[in-house]
């Protein structure tokens, strides 16, 4: 979803349901780091692709040439790709459980300097957003000084950002997002 | 064109990642295919059983798991092999076995025990013996029935078709 400006579009969910309050306030906070010239990082994504992705070539060639010749003689090929099938299904699950985990969203800003990645998590029957804001420097940057500063963790109901309708309540959202952003940026500079 | 436009919206990892998700389902089941296959050095590890001729042993519909392995054949063992040049396996019970002293290779005859004669007539004209590199695996285990479906997709094939739609309607109505 891309913000249009100031005129965003009116975003309603089903306030019943969890998943759908997080991924309208993880799209909402989004909206709102990129607004603030974060420019969003895909290194998550495309580590799980190129994993992905080799794979699916091994597989497929694996499957042409299996087509093609008897089992016997493309057997030697087969226990190749199926290793390495398993290799990068593995590596790709590990980084999703232990890398990656809940992050939905890394942003640099080029001007200020430094990273920030967000990660959101709900638990089954409680209507709370829990956030995990971490920031680093931009990797090789000295200037601005580096910092690394500890994870700032934010517990919201979601209550206070939707309507009763489901509206989201962006304004109300982006002055408490950008409180704890704030936040943050002052930890880095203790 | 509605491609490209989509890949402009939404970015082309989404797009990208959306295909991955859709391949994994193939590329996996495949995968663990072949893992299955040469684990068992079989080239098909389940089959199912399209015949009566071994009963009242394993009936049309059983399905069979198959391990081939490496070890030579022994008499009474039953067997699936495949003759060069057919397309259709066959699971039969070997009856005959000899083995060349030097080089330890075998040659093998089979018969289906509700058959009245035994396979030299299944076999390609003039073949008198099948060899332990036509036999596809030793049957190691069986579910009664268990692949009925497969036997009716192959008879009726329109039921294949409308296995195929009613699965993707389904899938219009999930989410994910």
């Amino acid at each position: 979803m891309v913000s249009t400006g100031s005129t965003q579009s009116k975003v309603v969910v089903n306030t019943s349901s969890i998943s759908e309050l997080k991924s309208a306030c993880d799209s909402g906070l989004k909206d709102f780091l990129k607004a603030r010239g974060y420019e969003e990082m895909h290194t998550h994504t495309d580590v799980k692709l190129i994993l992905g992705y080799i794979g699916v070539v091994f597989c497929a060639i694996d499957f042409a040439y299996s087509w093609k010749y008897p089992f016997s003689q493309t057997k030697w090929f087969s226990y190749i790709s199926v290793a390495i099938y398993a290799l990068t299904s593995v590596l790709a699950l590990v980084y999703s459980y232990a890398v990656q985990r809940d992050t939905f969203f890394v942003g640099y800003n080029k001007a200020k300097g430094h990273v920030i990645s967000a990660g959101s998590r709900t638990k089954t029957n409680e209507p709370t957003y829990r956030l995990t804001l971490t920031t680093r420097p931009i990797r090789g940057r000295q200037d601005p000084p580096v910092f690394y500063s500890k994870p700032l963790e934010l517990k919201h109901p979601f209550t206070a950002w939707f309507y009763d309708d489901g509206e989201f309540a962006s304004e109300k959202f982006s002055a408490d997002v950008e409180a704890a952003v704030e936040a943050l940026l002052a930890k880095k500079s203790e | 064109m509605e491609l490209l436009s989509n890949a402009k919206k939404y970015g082309v990892r989404s797009l990208l990642l959306q295909g991955l998700t859709f391949l994994s389902v193939l590329t996996s089941a495949f995968m663990i295919w072949k893992g299955l296959s040469l684990f068992t050095n079989s080239e098909s590890p389940v089959v199912v059983v399209l015949s009566g001729s071994m009963k009242p042993a394993y009936d049309r519909g059983d399905i069979l798991f198959l391990h081939n392995g490496y070890s030579p054949i022994a008499v009474g063992e039953v067997v699936v092999y495949k003759i060069n040049d057919k397309p259709i396996p066959i699971v039969h019970r070997v009856m005959k076995v000899h083995t060349e002293n030097e080089t330890g290779k075998q040659y093998l005859l089979t018969k289906g025990d509700n058959n009245n004669a035994d396979d030299r007539g299944l076999y390609n004209p003039g073949q008198m013996w099948i060899q332990r590199d036509e036999i596809i695996g030793r049957v190691k285990g069986f579910v009664p029935y268990a692949g009925m479906g497969t036997i009716w997709m192959n008879d009726y094939p329109q039921l294949k078709m409308v296995l195929l739609g009613t699965l993707c309607v389904l899938s219009l109505f999930s989410n994910d």
